[in-house]
């Protein structure tokens, strides 16, 4: 590489670090349901060796009727040592894997191509798109999912380019991908077949190597086997699958009258979702629909990205000997199949892999201009787009993801803690149905003790760790219990302060229970989020 | 040449979307039966000659009529509830931009150029969605909008198959596609035969992916 390269690199890296690191305790303002899981949890781990459940180290993590993969919780427990339990540290593991995974990509484009345009590109593509620096800034497993798994087409790579030496450990650090996220279960194993396949004599004349490696992952795969009959491991496959006869039911309309309706019902709602994913209206411009999961007014990619998208496809299917350009195909068909598998529209967070492969698409035709237009011209273009986006990125994900989406991460709860501390001799009783990750994330930012929550939900676990989790979880933290409020005996109960979102209290309830005002809590948009009412002995009359 | 007369009839009106356009607007259906025809016979004989004005006759036609008939009047009009949003917004942004958001060009940005730039952005990303076409918006439903079936599922392998081998010998349809796309940044996207201009388009996409599969390829010299 050139030095002129190097600063490119250099830049480009620095422009990644800043845009997934700048306020990373700030926005976003809180945490969501699974973030305040998985941030307690690691806190718990960290003190006491067990979960909130009080499971020694778990192989998947029960939480809210559900399991969440392991590696994000375990990783988290650095973070919360050095820093502390804090925003920051849960979502630090979710930011250095954003960075990892755009130097990752740098070195994959660079060893298969050997054009340090198109890699520098590609990681510029990549450091800025919305997908990555959005997921980077949050604490989900998918983003230790995309890291390791690039790690792991790393070391594929370099065992073909380099020396097969590397082939254990990829297949080590795909193993490993597996437990990360739910896709890359299925995303790493197909990849990595249909890499054998691609180099089978490769792969033939260094049998060793390739049946050591294949033992590595089998050893990997262990915990997932011994969990296999449980339920836990295909627990969320089920929750939100079509497959079952009353999806077929509720949603095969004509086809229900149809001979082999359901079968038709399946191959229709495979196609159609995992079409989905390739409209350029949903990569380019409407944003995934659930709130935790975008930013206001930006999809997964920047809509003009939509030109060099559509150059690159030329490109790649123009000249698909290309070993890159294959292995970029099999990324793309591969890294859909998970999410075609399950009834969510265009969801992202489970197709991280194939919006690196669409960045990539995005970074061939970037690069076919950058060979095609006079330099200046391009360089101009190119500052002026990468403006733009940064500036695109601050406006949605930094100013409106804070202010429109700070409920999503509990905001109001967070405030609510602050004003509960002025009120010592009082008890609250918060109502939950609305928003699930109340209690747990009032018990990571009230750092309750772990051993004390463990004696309290183990109590309350129905049937083994694996098996059966409850939806609904009850929390009792110090003066504070988070559960529905109950109208018969709440109202006779003394010192005590109801809280509950605006649709929990209706002006006609408070009047007729005879509620006295004790406080709001507003959102950073101005609006009433919570209400707080004391009942008065009235009130316990009245009921 | 008349067994593939046959196959570009066959494309154009072997679809659900024709047969509404015949049943709602008889003029809207003969322009794109007979756009479709003839662009079909010019790009799969590669050789366009005399057909280019008449085919861009009927392209200004079939705009002309779907402007009339279709076009997006709210274009340049703030509804109530987006006004509350941008107000809601310039707060926000004069709160975290400061100066930088607080003169004219911040504001002009927010409140003129950001709503109408969205709005041609959503009428222009509209029509390129493969759900549109072959899964009547599903899973991603429009709210409001009374969708509809245009080409059977079946056929969507067919149309990928096609679109490859467009990206690949047949790029200046990538142009044409690009031609409708800016001019439906004007129509409204519910219009009530749908993406009428992108018909013809479709349909020579859908051709040669059914070519390519009853040829098994398609020689050199045909390309």
């Amino acid at each position: 590489m050139k030095f002129k390269d190097w600063l490119f690199f250099l830049g480009i890296l620095l422009i990644s670090i800043a845009v997934r690191f700048y306020g990373l305790s700030r926005v976003p303002v809180g945490l969501n349901i699974d973030e305040a899981s998985q941030g307690y949890n690691a806190y718990s781990l960290l003190l006491t060796g067990k979960d909130r459940y009080g499971e020694v180290a778990p192989i998947l993590f029960r939480s809210f009727g559900s399991f969440q993969p392991p590696i994000y919780t375990y990783l988290t427990t650095l973070p919360i040592k050095f820093f502390g339990p804090s925003i920051f540290s849960i979502h630090f593991v979710s930011a250095v894997c954003g960075v990892v995974s755009v130097l990752v990509t740098f070195f994959i484009v660079f060893l298969l191509t050997k054009n340090i345009s198109l890699s520098l590109i590609t990681m510029l593509v990549l450091g800025l798109s919305p997908w990555s620096v959005f997921f980077s800034r949050m604490a989900t497993e998918a983003s230790t999912g995309i890291c390791f798994f690039l790690l792991g087409f790393w070391a594929l790579v370099l065992s073909v380019k380099k020396s097969v030496k590397f082939f254990p450990g990829a297949c080590f650090l795909l193993g490993i991908a597996t437990h990360a996220y739910y896709s890359e279960r299925i995303v790493a194993l197909l990849f990595l077949f249909a890499f054998l396949v691609l180099n089978k004599k490769f792969f033939l004349k260094n049998i060793k190597y390739l049946i050591f490696g294949l033992v590595i992952l089998g050893i990997t795969q262990i915990s997932h086997l011994l969990l296999f009959s449980s339920g836990a491991f295909g627990r969320r496959l089920t929750q939100v699958n079509y497959f079952g006869l009353d999806s077929f039911l509720n949603n095969g309309g004509d086809l229900r009258h149809w001979p082999l309706g359901r079968w038709l019902f399946v191959v229709r709602e495979f196609l159609s979702q995992y079409t989905a994913y390739l409209s350029p209206k949903n990569l380019f411009f409407d944003p995934d629909q659930q709130p935790a999961r975008s930013m206001p007014d930006i999809s997964v990619f920047y809509s003009y990205m939509i030109a060099p998208f559509i150059i690159g496809l030329g490109v790649l299917f123009r000249n698909m000997a290309n070993f890159f350009h294959r292995l970029l195909l099999l990324i793309i068909v591969f890294g859909l199949i998970p999410a075609a598998l399950t009834f969510d529209p265009f969801y992202t967070l489970r197709v991280l892999v194939f919006l690196w492969g669409i960045g990539l698409i995005i970074s061939l035709g970037v690069n076919e201009l950058f060979v095609k237009l006079n330099k200046s011209l391009f360089l101009g273009i190119g500052l002026f787009l990468s403006l733009a986006s940064m500036f695109s990125l601050y406006k949605s994900g930094y100013v409106l993801t804070k202010y429109e989406r700070s409920e999503v991460y509990g905001y109001s709860y967070i405030k609510l803690l602050e004003t509960t501390d002025k009120y010592p001799n009082k008890f609250f009783i918060v109502d939950s149905p609305r928003d699930l990750g109340t209690g747990i994330r009032m018990a990571f930012f009230k750092r309750y003790d772990p051993a004390k929550l463990q004696t309290l939900l183990k109590a309350r676990m129905k049937g083994g760790y694996y098996n059966a989790p409850e939806i609904d979880e009850l929390y009792s933290v110090d003066n504070m219990e988070v559960r529905g409020i109950n109208w018969e005996k709440d109202l006779c109960l003394e010192n005590v302060i109801l809280v509950g979102d605006v649709l929990a209290f209706s002006e006609t309830q408070v009047k007729e229970h005879k509620l006295n005002f004790e406080f709001v809590i507003k959102d950073l948009t101005g609006e009433t989020r919570l209400k707080a009412y004391s009942p008065t002995l009235e009130s316990c009359i009245i009921k | 040449m008349r067994n593939k007369f046959w196959l570009y009839l066959l494309v154009t009106v072997g679809n659900w979307w024709f047969w509404r356009m015949v049943r709602f607007d008889l003029v809207v259906a003969s322009l794109c039966l007979l756009l479709s025809l003839l662009l079909l016979s010019a790009v799969d004989n590669n050789s366009f000659g005399k057909k280019v004005r008449l085919m861009g006759f009927l392209f200004v036609l079939l705009v002309a009529i779907s402007l009339f008939k279709g076009s997006d009047r709210g274009l340049f009009i703030t509804q109530p509830l987006e006004n509350d949003l941008i107000e809601k917004r310039h707060e926000y942004f004069a709160k975290e931009f400061g100066v930088f958001y607080k003169n004219r060009i911040g504001i002009f940005y927010l409140k003129k150029f950001n709503p109408i730039f969205f709005r041609l952005q959503k009428n222009f990303f509209a029509n390129l969605d493969i759900g549109l076409y072959f899964f009547s918006s599903h899973p991603r439903e429009r709210v409001g909008v009374d969708e509809f079936a245009k080409y059977p599922a079946i056929l969507l392998p067919v149309f990928m198959i096609g679109f490859i081998f467009v990206l690949r010998k047949r790029q200046f349809l990538l142009l044409l596609l690009l031609l409708a796309g800016l001019v439906s940044i004007f129509l409204h996207p519910v219009y009530n035969l749908g993406p009428v201009l992108f018909f013809p388009l479709i349909n020579t996409v859908i051709f040669f992916g059914y070519w390519i599969l009853f040829k098994g390829r398609i020689k050199k010299s045909e390309i």
